[in-house]
């Protein structure tokens, strides 16, 4: 089945980075990892991902830096104390869609 | 041609910087920066999803206009199902006479005609016309064929293209009593071609000319051939289309499920907003031209509305934190904004945004977590947080340091704010328990007054301390999306948001606020308009425990901090509604 998403490796620089006609455009998800997750086939998203320099990324290739991003942040979330942890709920795992 | 004054009254006037609230349309010179500068209003073009067909299907017949339209047949499996829509709701009514997918529909609601496609196991040349009430067979095409391109009215049809399963360049004309064959399509191709306009003022776009082989080829029929013209940007299938030969939409499609739409004004094509959801084999409303249409059925099934002119919000993104933090406090506006405090376990780093960049000041005086705080970059008011235990600490920023005050009667954390360091409000929060106590502040004192109707923390909070909202938070648990409104005596639970969720941010006034970010991690975004929420564009970071800049508006604010769940710098700016746009700079 061919992919709704396409995903990209790049660092967040700040103002510009994503601007406003571009998210007026099309829909961005930032993901833990510098992992960033844009439309499949559209040429908006191509165009951003070259931008930014993108590192493009597979799903599994994507899946797989979100998981390690994710597994340490519930890994230092299982180390705060009871009266620590009620301030804030354990993180949740990510799973990303073709 | 009217002039300036003609229409606004006035010359454009000088300002030494930019008038605080300009009127849209409004223009000024700002002799600071030696910049003509206008407000406009931001608008875009947008999908709106409604509700869906009763039968949720695809490769359905379709056509009518984006408030009345009508949508036959379909599969799987293969029916004779037809509905009609009126703005809101699909409606059934009578079937049609043979139940078939695949073909194509010209007319409107209350005259269409649904001609060709399949009935398994082969093509159909059928041709049924609907009166408003009952579809009744009427003379067949020519040629037997399925993913056509059909147009015009049900007096005045054209049917171009398909498969019979070979891909067709075959063109048919309706006369209102019979089909009649002129000029072939330049192009052959098939599997759901894009169609718009009229039997003497068409166009085609996309299609396939061989299985696998997606064309992004478009032509224009002018009664009598047919000429190539500016493709697609992106080749697609099963693709749907509406409007004139003039001003037309292609949306949807394949491969993949395609979100994409693009916008045709006679002589290119021009991407625009995409659908909300990608589908492919979908149907469309066929009148009128490039504002306005309604895309139905398709796989997956739904109905969404597009509309030009749309006033929308969008967030970009702004300067990173210099920290990285969660469960921080923020207050001011999108260019200039404070955060200070946050962390898992309290840190007490200041930082000032200057509309691109943060910058360190002074640190508060104790470092704590889940802090609330109210007012604007130069005067902020820091309250409760997590310290190792709840605190009751507040300090009062001057713009370069902060100074200690006295305590908030009730010790919390993630409590929920409004108002400014002079004359504000706390409310909600947890110590060992959830609180639903709220205290005024008076510039130098708390002051218990009375209680939200709901315990709860992690809540928004926007407005003033005599006009104010509070939002989402968790009743530990279950999570809420409670609002309540706050007349300088009492609260009452009004409407709530449409994603509950804690640990979100606001800004705004008790009749235009915004609400962003929240625990479960979501990025979703609602505006509120003094009565309703309505879900605009979600945060590009989905981010939990995060701060904003508290006195921004509903147009115009600040998302920073928070985490994904790793925490996060990254700053996201919300624009909505009037910008203001610099002509020239001298």
């Amino acid at each position: 089945m061919a992919k709704t998403y396409q995903y990209c490796v790049a660092e967040n620089w700040g103002k510009g980075f994503i601007d406003h006609v571009e998210s007026s455009r099309i829909t961005f998800v930032g993901l833990p990892g510098n992992v960033w997750q844009v439309p499949a086939y559209n040429k908006h998203g191509n165009l951003w991902i070259a931008k930014v320099a993108g590192s493009v990324k597979t799903r599994d290739e994507a899946q797989t830096i979100v998981d390690a991003e994710v597994t340490a942040s519930q890994t230092a979330w299982d180390a705060l104390s009871d009266k620590e942890k009620s301030n804030n709920s354990r993180p949740a795992d990510i799973t990303l869609e073709d | 041609m009217a002039e300036y004054k003609g229409i606004h009254g006035t010359k454009i006037q000088n300002y030494t910087s930019d008038p605080a609230n300009p009127l849209t349309g409004q223009v000024w010179f700002n002799d600071t920066s030696n910049s003509l500068k206008f407000e406009y209003q931001n608008t875009t073009s947008a999908w709106s999803t409604g509700n869906d067909l009763n039968t949720g299907r695809e490769k359905l017949f379709g056509t009518g206009s984006s408030t009345a339209a009508i949508a036959a047949g379909g599969k799987s499996p293969t029916t004779a199902v037809t509905e009609l829509y009126n703005g809101t709701n699909w409606t059934e009514v009578n079937d049609l006479t043979t139940a078939r997918a695949n073909g194509a529909a010209a007319g409107t609601q209350t005259a269409a005609l649904a001609f060709a496609g399949e009935v398994p196991p082969g093509v159909t040349a059928i041709t049924e016309l609907w009166n408003g009430t009952n579809w009744s067979e009427t003379t067949d095409l020519n040629t037997a064929r399925n993913s056509l391109g059909g147009t015009g009215s049900s007096t005045a049809a054209l049917a171009f293209g398909g498969a019979t399963p070979t891909r067709v360049a075959l063109t048919e004309l309706w006369n209102g009593s019979n089909w009649t064959e002129v000029n072939d399509l330049n192009t052959a191709r098939g599997k759901n071609l894009a169609r718009a306009g009229t039997n003497t003022a068409a166009l085609a776009s996309g299609g396939d000319t061989v299985p696998g082989a997606i064309s992004a080829k478009s032509e224009l029929w002018n009664g009598t051939n047919w000429t190539e013209v500016n493709d697609l940007n992106t080749a697609k299938e099963e693709t749907a289309g509406s409007g004139t030969s003039t001003a037309a939409l292609n949306f949807g499609g394949k491969p993949g499920t395609l979100a994409l739409t693009e916008s045709w004004n006679g002589t290119n094509w021009t991407e625009t907003a995409d659908l909300n959801t990608g589908r492919a084999a979908l149907s469309g409303s066929l009148i009128t031209g490039n504002t306005s249409a309604l895309a139905f059925g398709g796989q997956p099934s739904g109905t969404e509305e597009f509309n030009t002119g749309v006033i929308g919000g969008a967030w970009s993104t702004g300067g990173s934190l210099n920290t990285a933090r969660e469960s921080l406090g923020g207050t001011g506006v999108s260019t200039s904004a404070l955060a200070f405090g946050g962390g898992s376990t309290g840190v007490n780093n200041t930082e000032l945004y200057n509309g691109s960049a943060w910058t360190e000041v002074n640190n508060l005086t104790t470092a704590r977590a889940n802090i609330q705080g109210n007012g604007i970059q130069t005067a902020t008011l820091a309250f409760g947080g997590y310290d190792g235990d709840a605190t009751a600490v507040t300090e009062l920023w001057n713009g370069t340091n902060w100074t200690e005050v006295n305590n908030i009667g009730t010790a919390r954390f993630n409590a929920g704010g409004a108002g400014t360091s002079t004359d504000g409000l706390a409310f909600g929060g947890a110590a060992a328990a959830v609180k639903n106590e709220t205290e005024k502040w008076n510039g130098t004192n708390w002051t218990e007054v009375n209680n939200l109707g709901t315990a709860r923390q992690g809540l928004g909070g926007a407005g003033t301390s005599t006009a104010a909202l509070a939002f989402g938070g968790t009743a530990d648990p279950p999570n809420t999306a409670l609002t309540e409104l706050w007349n300088g005596t009492n609260w009452t639970e009004v409407n709530n948001l449409n994603t509950a969720r804690f640990t979100l941010a606001g800004s705004g006034i008790q009749t235009a606020a915004l609400a962003f970010g929240g625990n479960p991690r979501t990025g979703a975004t609602e505006t509120w308009n003094g009565t309703n929420w309505t879900e605009t564009s979600d945060l590009s970071i989905a981010r939990n425990n995060l701060a904003g800049a508290k006195s921004g508006t509903n147009n115009s604010t600040l998302a920073f901090g928070g985490a994904i769940p790793a925490v996060t710098a990254a700053t996201e700016e919300w624009t909505d509604g009037p910008q203001v746009k610099t002509i020239g700079t001298s």
